[in-house]
């Protein structure tokens, strides 16, 4: 408690004395500041206020912070091509890395250090004078100055070259849940736990939302839809693109009849409960596994087709069945022809909800053999309906399971691959998925 | 505290391995083996019928204590229920010698268990309570465990069940009482729904079950693959058996006129066996003869 009042005052204070900093001019004419605005990951954040482009943004009063007590870290922005580097400013927050390096890579995985320092103090870091080329660019941070974490105001990289400024196709932020909505509305507050997962969604302000199914219980009757979905995640309904799941087929008025009426066009943009989009350098495929999705359907053919058609080189899909599942309802083999089509197309994602828990698996091929060829699986059935529990035997991939909470995934997509945290519904991390590279 | 306990248990099976056997008397319920060396039975040698005996609940001839038991070339299952505060329940794998090798857990009272004729494919049926849309006051949960891939489905109600030729969706479905065929693929068993059951015809590697009639529960296909065993509930709510030609589709009744609440297993190619009364009984599978006493006091028959 006390050590967040004296951190809040001190950074109160920092924003204060720094802000006439930001804006001094670059040491070199030519060189222009070319990172801000740019994509960039980060090993962790702190909590989902605290994400990493806010230390990208040109403003000394938003921040990144890494989670709490943890070496290493890191934060690397993304300049958009390749780039000559002749300064990075960094502007620390209380929370300041004592022994850390700066780094540039031409690919974000091979990189050279351009500054090593051993006694950081805080404060602004202005490394001038460097001649780094590369289109990455990372701060590496392996000795902390305090018990927090890493954190910086801002993180300005000068020189030439880089992407040409705003975010063609570049990096975007996506929020994933599913399993969301009771019989509680935005009225009830924060006593309603799809409220609450409804606020940490607007909080992360995601380009999309990706739901996972099961958005309304019990029966997803169109009634039920708007007295209750609607007034939590229907804020967001614009930005998002639904799935669908086995609750949404118990509607007395028909299959899914609640679902396609309260969602529109989002649900069947072809006329489909099933169909792809793209995003930025992502393709997108949203599958419906309440219709037949056996091998030779009309829709694992389409989802074929679909795949053989894209130019992206990165791919998720999502449903709501999860094929490997350590949760109470285990493996469920309806979805393994939709597997067997996305691993053979080096699909890199796929999030599915159901199980009312949280699972991330190792890639892995659809017979269950651990691979970095297949897909990265997440089951993240937290949008707000009551918690199941891990039982029956946990499978050979499964990394992290965390049951007992709501929240929502919050996705970091690039051009080339993706990050990740799960982000709890009071704002905590508790699980970060790491930086993985597209297929 | 449980834990525990599973934790004594194998450390001394592991260690007693070497000298010949292991005995652990944690308690009813607990599943302990011998030790391969010392086993005297053998789930693969063909033609030997194993009962759990009703007394003790061990499998006879073992030291195998299960609620429910069924082997079949070489693969064994045993559902047992640990005692304790909260009361834990497994499906045990067993090899050829009946040793422990895998154990998922389940939850709910056993009550019908199942190895395909290959022993590949296993299932199993528990009775649980306070599941929603629970109209009548109990729900079954049936799981299938492929031993080949590891992957266990811990209840089959998700399949897709296509009923009068359309994909049929409700929240109530329950299924029970699963047999595999001998291509590990094909299976059948119950599902109710809206208060009636049905006989359901399954593909596994599709992942699909398709009703191929109603009232007939629990059934048991014969070992050539043609002919289901399976109760069916008379006017007077008591079950009978009858058994199903796969081909003709005609339905005969057997010869025991008894109320039989199990699922009858095969003991040669023209006959089942199943509990009665406490006893083990045999009846042909044709309709002819009479019903006779095989075992007493025993129950979850299985011929190797």
């Amino acid at each position: 408690m006390s050590s967040r009042r004296v951190r809040s005052a001190a950074a109160l204070l920092g924003a204060a004395v720094l802000l006439p900093v930001v804006h001094a001019l670059p040491g070199h004419a030519a060189d222009g500041l070319i990172s801000q605005g740019k994509p960039v990951t980060a090993s962790s954040i702190e909590d989902a206020s605290l994400t990493p482009e806010l230390a990208v943004d040109g403003s000394a009063s938003t921040r990144w912070a890494s989670e709490e007590g943890s070496d290493p870290q890191w934060i690397q922005v993304d300049l958009g091509g390749a780039a000559t580097i002749s300064r990075v400013k960094l502007t620390w927050e209380v929370a300041y890395a004592k022994t850390y390096t700066v780094q540039v890579s031409p690919d974000g995985a091979n990189w050279t250090t351009v500054k090593n320092v051993t006694s950081g103090d805080g404060a602004v870091d202005d490394h001038s004078g460097l001649s780094a080329s590369g289109r990455y660019v990372r701060v590496h941070g392996t000795k902390r100055g305090t018990p927090y974490g890493y954190s910086l105001w801002e993180m300005e990289v000068y020189g030439t070259g880089g992407g040409d400024g705003g975010n063609p196709g570049g990096s975007f932020t996506v929020a994933t849940a599913g399993d969301i909505a009771g019989s509680c509305d935005a009225d009830d507050g924060t006593d309603c736990e799809h409220e609450r997962t409804a606020r940490l969604v607007e909080s992360i302000d995601p380009a999309l939302v990706l739901t996972l199914g099961d958005h309304q219980y019990d029966d997803g009757t169109l009634s039920e839809f708007r007295k209750y979905y609607d007034t939590t995640w229907g804020r967001f309904k614009d930005k998002t693109r639904p799935s669908r799941g086995n609750h949404e087929s118990y509607d007395p008025a028909g299959e899914a009849v609640g679902y396609k009426a309260y969602f529109g066009r989002l649900a069947t943009p072809n006329g489909k409960t099933y169909y792809s989009f793209d995003h930025g350098g992502w393709h997108f495929v949203a599958l419906d596994s309440e219709e037949p999705m056996e091998a030779g359907s009309e829709q694992i053919t389409w989802l074929k087709n679909d795949l053989s058609r894209t130019t992206k080189k990165c791919v998720a899909a999502y449903w709501h069945h999860p094929l490997f599942n350590s949760g109470s309802k285990g493996y469920n083999p309806v979805s393994l022809p939709a597997w067997r089509a996305l691993y053979a197309a080096g699909a890199d994602l796929i999030l599915n909800g159901h199980d009312h828990v949280y699972e991330r698996f190792r890639p892995q091929d659809p017979d269950g053999k651990a691979t970095s060829a297949g897909p990265l699986a997440l089951t993240v059935g937290l949008g707000g309906a009551g918690n199941y529990s891990f039982t029956h035997k946990v499978h050979p991939n499964s990394l992290v399971r965390l049951t007992k909470l709501h929240g929502v995934v919050k996705l970091n997509l690039t051009d080339t691959g993706f990050s990740g945290q799960l982000v709890q519904d009071n704002g905590r991390v508790r699980d970060t998925i790491p930086a993985t590279a597209c297929h | 505290m449980r834990k525990g306990l599973l934790t004594l248990a194998a450390t001394l099976l592991l260690a007693g391995g070497a000298t010949g056997y292991a005995v652990w008397s944690g308690g009813p319920g607990a599943a302990v083996s011998e030790p391969r060396d010392g086993s005297r039975t053998d789930l693969s040698e063909p033609g030997r019928l194993l009962v759990r005996d009703t007394a003790t609940g061990l499998v006879r001839g073992t030291r195998t204590r299960c609620e429910r038991f069924y082997a079949a070339a070489g693969t064994g299952v045993c559902l047992t229920v640990t005692p304790g505060a909260v009361p834990g329940t497994h499906a045990l794998i067993l090899d050829r010698t009946m040793r422990e090798i895998d154990r998922i857990e389940i939850t709910g009272i056993p009550n019908r268990a199942r190895v395909s004729p290959s022993g590949r494919m296993i299932s199993w049926t528990v009775f649980v309570t306070g599941d929603s849309y629970n109209e009548n006051g109990f729900s079954t949960w049936t799981g299938i465990h492929d031993t080949r891939t590891g992957n266990t489905t811990v209840n089959m109600e998700e399949i897709p069940l296509i009923k009068d030729g359309r994909r049929y969706h409700s929240a109530d479905v329950n299924y029970w009482g699963v047999t595999f065929a001998s291509d590990d693929n094909r299976f059948y068993a119950t599902v109710s729904t809206k208060g009636r059951t049905y006989l359901v015809e399954g593909d596994y590697a599709a992942w699909e079950a398709r009703v191929l009639r109603e009232n007939a529960e629990c059934p048991s296909l014969s070992p050539d693959g043609a002919v289901l065993v399976y109760k069916k509930r008379m006017p007077a709510g008591a079950w009978r058996l009858h058994a199903l030609d796969l081909t003709t589709r005609r339905e005969t009744p057997l010869a025991e006129t008894a109320d039989v609440d199990d699922q009858a297993a095969w003991l040669d190619p023209r006959t089942v066996m199943y509990a009665k009364d406490g006893d083990i009984w045999a009846v042909p599978a044709d309709g002819t003869g009479a019903p006779r006493l095989l075992m007493k006091d025993a129950s979850s028959p299985a011929m190797t």
